[in-house]
């Protein structure tokens, strides 16, 4: 059983090689195909890391066009996922980073009043927007450790992989991720309602 | 089990990738120790609502932006690329001429260590063939006949 759930990931490794092949050869859909299995999953990543729509839409596209550039280096070593969001996190720590030092990520969410909780259908949305402003709150690394685990679904060796990091240190960052929301989550949890 | 090494496991544990033995002892250190149970419950509940959050879809018009970037990232690469040969045309033509322009003045300059004892190789300059003479250059000194100084040669040529 375990050798037909090992295949899958092979087989998809091996469409994914072919097709950055046939990028490299100057075939323009191949790298659309790739793009469209990973668009959603770069810039959901990107808009957690850096908390903002329009800003989440210009790192994309940087992520993407770089990509695009850096195609050419790829060594066919690892999954093209690992590479690209490898290539993709960076990325988007740098920017959220650099966005920190200017102070607008602290600035805005302080600028934004806590509303009161409403009731009923918006009930849900009003918790969504509170984990993902208490999200906001952690360092740019946890807030990638974050959104690949628990947005991309990676186990702990592709993060691993991906941030270039020994699997303990994944499991401490993202236990030290856990340990920092728990204030700012405290009584969302079914667990803590009851 | 110690607290400690409880947490190490904890996620290994949600993760449901703990062996059966070591399940026996975290089950254990779980039943008896409160902070590690509220810390299980807490990071248990978290995963829940992290994994829930809704999963946001690119924009249509990303595609379209990624398109213009390349097709201008090519049109200033392809724009780059004349001026990159002019320049290397042009700094090898400043090259060369540098080199002739050290070659003559150092041509030119060698007569002009004037030494009557030197043997000189003198010619004689006119303006047409037969004319008279109107001058004479020392191109080198391979003659074995001694000569005057350049400038009393081509001073007393004109006499």
């Amino acid at each position: 059983m375990s050798q037909f759930a090992d295949e899958s990931p092979e087989d998809s490794r091996d469409r994914e090689w072919a097709l950055v092949r046939r990028h490299l050869e100057g075939d323009r859909d191949a790298f659309r195909a790739l793009y469209e299995k990973y668009r959603d999953k770069v810039y959901a990543s990107a808009l957690r890391i850096v908390g903002e729509a329009s800003l989440a839409e210009d790192l994309a596209q940087e992520i993407f066009v770089k990509i695009h550039d850096d195609l050419r280096g790829f060594k066919f070593e690892s999954r093209f996922s690992t590479w690209l969001y490898r290539i993709a996190v960076n990325h988007a720590i740098n920017k959220a980073n650099e966005i920190e030092r200017r102070g607008r990520i602290r600035e805005r969410i302080a600028r934004e009043q806590p509303p009161e909780p409403p009731r009923g259908p918006d009930a849900d949305r009003f918790a969504d927007d509170r984990v993902i402003r208490a999200v906001g709150e952690l360092s740019p690394k946890l807030r990638a450790i974050i959104a690949l685990r628990y947005l991309e679904g990676l186990s702990y060796s592709e993060i691993a992989e991906v941030l270039e990091v020994s699997i303990g240190t994944v499991k401490s960052r993202l236990f030290l991720a856990h340990e920092t929301l728990r204030p700012m989550m405290q009584g969302l949890s079914e667990e803590d309602k009851a | 089990m110690k607290c400690e090494l409880f947490r190490d496991l904890l996620l290994d544990y949600v993760d449901g990738a703990l062996d059966a033995d070591t399940l026996v002892d975290y089950r254990q250190h779980y039943g008896s120790c409160a902070g590690c149970a509220a810390t299980q419950k807490m990071i248990e509940g978290q995963e829940g609502m992290l994994a829930a959050l809704p999963h946001p879809k690119a924009p249509d018009t990303l595609w379209g932006r990624i398109q213009h970037e390349i097709a201008d990232r090519r049109m200033l690469t392809s724009l780059d690329r004349p001026r990159l040969r002019f320049g290397g045309w042009a700094a090898a033509a400043a090259a060369a001429l540098v080199a002739v322009s050290c070659v003559f003045a150092v041509g030119g300059r060698a007569p002009r260590r004037e030494d009557p004892g030197l043997p000189v190789h003198v010619v004689d300059i006119s303006a047409q063939p037969g004319a008279p003479a109107l001058g004479r250059m020392v191109p080198g000194y391979e003659n074995p006949v001694p000569a005057a100084p350049l400038f009393d040669t081509l001073l007393g040529a004109g006499k």
